[in-house]
């Protein structure tokens, strides 16, 4: 829920706060991490079709993309070692690189817009630090069962 | 960690459909040429009550934190306001004259029916000049094409679906889809602004022979029957010559200005 109160404080003062952090994204992440196969990609196509709409774009853009970075993600989390907040930010920051690099592409395609250094490389670094010192009590990561 | 066992060839179709459910709401949104859906009715029905609620409920906390504890500036700000009010109430003075004069009061008699004021939700966090939401809906009034302004009447973009109850969207003038028919203010030089998903707009069909300078002033012509004439739109900040046409970037007025405030103008009649 704070998260999500985040996000759409970022998405009023962008022009202000100049920070682009998805924090829809963690919440995904989180899902990913902590839930089954059925759960995560039927989130993720949730969580996308929201970004969409907080976007103002092309609906279904960022619903197949963030449903492909979430499989990774869950696939991948198995074979991952979470107590390690430098592997949590390379997960977060890559996945989060494709997912909106697919975005991107979609966007080039359908509106004509150039390629955005904000989206694909700036959003997913500064979301996986976030994401990475969220992890960093170990409250959380015992919450995430990674402890 | 518990996960549950599922086949391969059963997570890969689930996959498959999920991702095809997508791809099929994009296609869609591209055959309808960016127009509203259905699914987008839907999904900005459920998301924006809790936008605006959000919203309000910061505004709130913002404006006690404003009221009871920032005040330590409000003195100072109460005697720039008193100036701006004296020099705006002077200019409006010169301007009704002017208008008389010209005839222009008689022209424009009708076409404003009075205007809403309206409070941004979001931004688009990827595309930050493309578009934004305002805390306006259907239920305020606001209709698809209705013009939208920032605090100091200056040109900010149009109303674009979806439009829900409570709030609507806002295509800003420098985002790439779309165009505003302009000219330059000082020789009528007409052409079509459009923009680029950046902080500066293009003015393209600008024929070569009338010379166009840095810091000449755009406004709208009324041309394009969607943006009323008049309407300040920003400045040249770039030309370049080209064999019979030029090639001029423009800056518009709002990007170096606050959006958190705009009027939405209601209904204007084109001739």
């Amino acid at each position: 829920m704070v998260l999500i109160i985040l996000q759409i404080i970022i998405y009023r003062y962008e022009n202000i706060l100049k920070i682009n952090v998805d924090f829809l994204y963690l919440i995904l992440v989180y899902i990913s991490v902590k839930s089954g196969f059925f759960k995560t990609v039927l989130s993720a196509t949730v969580i996308g079709l929201v970004t969409d709409y907080f976007s103002m774009n092309v609906m279904g853009v960022f619903g197949f993309s963030r449903t492909i970075a979430a499989y990774l993600l869950n696939e991948i989390s198995r074979h991952i070692d979470l107590k390690n907040s430098l592997l949590v930010f390379i997960l977060i920051a890559i996945s989060l690189f494709i997912s909106n690099l697919i975005s991107n592409i979609f966007f080039y395609i359908i509106l004509g817009v150039k390629f955005s250094p904000n989206l694909i490389l700036f959003q997913p670094i500064t979301t996986g630090l976030v994401g990475a010192f969220i992890l960093i009590p170990s409250k959380i990561k015992e919450y995430l069962d990674v402890y | 960690m518990y996960r549950g066992e599922i086949s391969t060839e059963k997570k890969f179709s689930m996959l498959v459909a999920v991702l095809f459910l997508n791809l099929v709401l994009v296609s869609i949104h591209v055959v309808l040429k960016n127009q509203q859906t259905l699914f987008q009715s839907i999904i900005a029905f459920i998301v924006s009550p809790f936008q605006v609620a959000s919203q309000k409920t910061i505004d709130f906390v913002s404006h006690e934190f404003k009221h009871y504890v920032f005040l330590k500036d409000s003195f100072t700000k109460y005697h720039e306001i008193k100036k701006k009010y004296t020099r705006l109430k002077y200019e409006n003075y010169i301007l009704k004259k002017k208008l008389i004069e010209n005839g222009f009061t008689q022209r424009v008699k009708g076409k404003f029916q009075g205007f809403i004021e309206a409070d941004l939700i979001s931004i688009d966090q990827n595309f930050p000049l493309s578009s934004i939401m305002i805390n306006k809906g259907s239920k305020d009034g606001i209709i698809k094409d209705m013009i939208v302004l920032n605090e100091e009447g200056e040109l900010v973009g149009r109303v674009v679906e979806p439009i829900t109850l409570l709030s609507s969207k806002v295509r800003l003038i420098t985002s790439s889809i779309g165009g505003v028919g302009a000219y330059i203010e000082k020789d009528k030089l007409e052409g079509l602004l459009t923009g680029n998903n950046n902080a500066t707009c293009s003015f393209k069909y600008l024929i070569a022979n009338k010379p166009v300078f840095k810091g000449d002033r755009i406004i709208t012509s009324g041309t394009d029957k969607i943006f009323p004439p008049y309407i300040p739109i920003g400045k040249v900040v770039k030309t370049q010559k080209e064999y019979l046409t030029q090639k001029v970037q423009v800056k518009p007025f709002f990007i170096e200005k606050s959006i958190k405030q705009l009027i939405v103008i209601k209904n204007i009649k084109h001739e």
